[in-house]
């Protein structure tokens, strides 16, 4: 903790060296998050780059409470929804209809997949449900921050959470049963 | 499996999950970051430099530039006594007169210095001698009035040491330089050596009075406080020149003739000091401090000033949504659940330089530190996503929306009268919204947020105010009722509508230095 208060203080500086350290640091982790909200590697390494400018630039806001890296990740998640919300190409993923329908789960199956396999399965969920379910499954905000952070109904984000997990648990039983097959051919 | 379990392992999946960003991401990241610094320190400076390059324009434009090329003028101008201080140039200045200025001072300024070749002049009545160097004096100072008016600044510090016991001895120097000259040239001259001894030793008034005899009283005048002035002028040199001649007496009643037209001429010069320093006292340029304290609000246009306003009004609302579907602002929400905003405290200090324009108006400039403020009713604060500051929409918590502007202001003073110590002041300013905490409503969420770039950074504003001012003999404080009001909306006007900020007080001026 007192490594980083340095560390923090010296980026408040400007010392450049302690910002390529905080960078450095925080980095591989962060572009884990973005990843999952964009559709692209590069996509994702440009709201890094527009995220990581916007930590340097508001880091004398932090006040020490929180981990400071619960902090930049939730500058990260902030930058991820904004560029969606800016790009045209991710349009479509924050239109939130419900005409597509996919069945409610209630089931809580293990995962067993590696992390870069769920994550590409978070990203090939459906228009809507790919934010929502990043929102609420792994950064925690309840429905109503959700429809605040997205401008949509509470009720909205509830369903529409509610199929992804659906469709996600469906994806992950049947690549596990693909696992077993293999594993059994061999 | 107990509930919500996949979401546990979803999480702890998706915490481990790690990628190396490419090798370009730091120095873009790198480069904005130094951009961002650059401006900050250009914003901070700039302003700075404009005022300090717009305060040495001001001081060498071209009407200062022809003042100052009028000094020389000035000091050769054979009416102003001025005296070179400096005692080098004081005994080639002064002695080479001597050898080369006493003949022409005596021919050409024959009317000023008539040296009397025979007895008769030499007996002259002081009256007539005063009243003919009265007429010589005045068609001098007609011949020179213009330049007179034109002393400047080297003039007037000549001018000055006539009177100051210091360069009383340097006129002393002056005169011992004039002794030596004498001594070289005219050795044998014994008489007027003798006469220039005892003027040095301040006995030449009683020298004249028993050499005279018959001298009016206001020969008498104790000459010595004028010796450094009668031996450092021409007339001066006339006066050396004669005493070679051996004509003792003559030369007594030239140089009484002489100190009389001196006398006349140093009266003459003190008017011309003095006119001369009241011109330049009313085109000083001073500088002082400037103190305002006061209130200030966001109002919807100058109408609704005193009123509260909030952040939105209701058309501009609906074009916002309309224009920005996906905007911060933009949303179903009601603008009425936005906060009223109300007054809260400013303050403001900086310094400034005032130029007299004419002998009512005034022209000022400076650099002021702005602080406004208003407040505003929220809900309680959200553990926000985003980095800025969130409030939730309610009327629990007051909340101070503060800004700090760094201000360019540029003013018009009229005082009222000669004698009123009232005066008016109006003009313009321009200032750079350096730092804020203010909450801005976003009614698509209904919550307040601290999003800077909401706000405009730039503002023009208006001001206006009276003042009286108190101590003018010793350290003038102009104070007076206050008013600014920001012609630039403070929120994005596409979003907010017209919202400007502006400010009502009290404002003090310090008078710190003249130059």
């Amino acid at each position: 903790m007192t490594e980083n208060n340095k560390l923090i203080r010296d980026c408040l500086h400007g010392k450049p060296a302690a910002q390529r350290t905080l960078y450095e640091q925080y980095a591989p982790s962060m572009l884990g998050v973005c990843y999952r909200y964009t559709k692209s590697m590069n996509d994702a390494e440009d709201v890094l780059q527009e995220a990581f400018v916007k930590v340097f630039k508001y880091l004398q806001q932090y006040e020490g409470k929180g981990e400071l890296g619960a902090w930049i990740r939730r500058i990260m998640v902030t930058t991820a929804i904004n560029y969606l919300k800016r790009h045209s190409r991710y349009q479509a993923d924050l239109s939130f209809n419900d005409i597509v329908l996919h069945p409610v789960s209630s089931e809580n199956p293990a995962v067993r997949t590696d992390a870069k396999d769920l994550a590409d399965l978070i990203r090939q969920l459906p228009p809507g449900y790919q934010a929502i379910f990043n929102l609420h499954a792994i950064e925690g905000y309840t429905h109503v921050e959700i429809g605040k952070i997205l401008g949509i109904n509470e009720g909205t984000s509830r369903s529409q959470y509610a199929r992804a997990r659906a469709l996600l648990i469906s994806w992950l039983d049947k690549q596990s049963e693909q696992n077993k097959k293999k594993q059994l051919c061999q | 499996m107990p509930v919500n379990d996949f979401e546990k392992q979803v999480q702890q999946k998706m915490h481990e999950l790690k990628f190396v960003p490419s090798d370009a991401v730091w120095p873009a990241v790198e480069r904005e970051i130094n951009q961002h610094k650059k401006r900050r320190v250009l914003f901070i400076w700039l302003p700075l430099l404009l005022l300090l390059l717009g305060g040495t324009l001001w001081l060498y434009r071209p009407g200062m530039q022809h003042a100052a090329n009028k000094h020389p003028v000035a000091a050769n101008s054979s009416n102003s006594i001025t005296i070179k201080t400096d005692n080098t140039k004081n005994s080639s200045a002064v002695a080479r007169p001597a050898h080369e200025q006493a003949t022409s001072a005596s021919a050409a300024k024959s009317n000023t210095a008539p040296l009397p070749s025979g007895a008769n002049k030499a007996t002259l009545p002081a009256n007539e001698s005063q009243q003919k160097n009265n007429s010589n004096v005045e068609s001098a100072l007609n011949r020179n009035a213009v330049k007179k008016e034109l002393v400047a600044d080297g003039g007037s510090q000549h001018q000055h040491s006539i009177h100051s016991p210091k360069n009383t001895g340097k006129a002393g120097n002056s005169f011992a330089t004039v002794k030596k000259a004498f001594h070289k040239t005219i050795e044998p001259a014994k008489a007027s050596h003798s006469i220039l001894q005892k003027e040095q030793t301040g006995e030449t008034a009683g020298v004249d009075a028993e050499t005279t005899g018959s001298t009016t009283p206001s020969i008498k005048i104790a000459k010595s406080e004028k010796q450094a002035a009668v031996v450092n002028s021409p007339v001066a040199e006339a006066v050396i020149e004669d005493s070679t001649s051996g004509n003792q007496s003559k030369n007594i009643a030239g140089q009484v003739a002489k100190e009389s037209l001196q006398n006349m001429r140093k009266a003459d010069t003190a008017k011309a000091i003095v006119q001369t320093k009241k011109t330049r006292a009313a085109q000083k340029i001073a500088w002082g401090i400037s103190l305002q304290t006061g209130v200030s609000s966001v109002s919807s246009g100058f109408p609704g000033l005193f009123s509260s306003s909030r952040y939105f009004d209701p058309a501009t609302f609906a074009n916002s949504v309309n224009n920005n579907p996906g905007n911060i602002t933009g949303g179903t929400a009601s603008s009425a659940a936005s906060s009223a905003i109300r007054p809260g405290f400013s303050y403001a200090a900086g310094a400034f330089f005032r130029k007299p324009l004419g002998k009512r108006y005034s022209l000022q400039a400076g650099l002021n530190f702005n602080y406004y403020s208003s407040h505003v009713n929220t809900g309680a604060k959200i553990d926000t996503v985003a980095p800025m500051l969130q409030y939730r929409s309610g009327n629990a918590y007051p909340f101070t929306n503060r800004f700090y502007f760094i201000e360019l202001p540029v003013t018009v003073e009229k005082e009222f009268g000669k004698t009123s110590r009232f005066a008016v002041n109006g003009g313009l300013s321009f200032s750079w919204l350096a730092g804020s905490r203010a909450l801005l409503y976003d009614a698509q969420h209904s919550v307040y947020t601290a999003d800077k770039s909401l706000l405009n950074h730039f503002q023009l504003a208006v001001r206006a105010g009276v003042s009286y001012r108190f101590f003018p003999a010793s350290i003038p404080v102009e104070m007076g009722p206050q008013l600014n009001y920001n012609m630039s909306s403070i929120f994005r006007k596409d979003l907010y509508g017209s919202r400007q900020l502006f400010f009502g007080g009290v404002q003090a001026k310090i008078m710190l230095h003249k130059k």
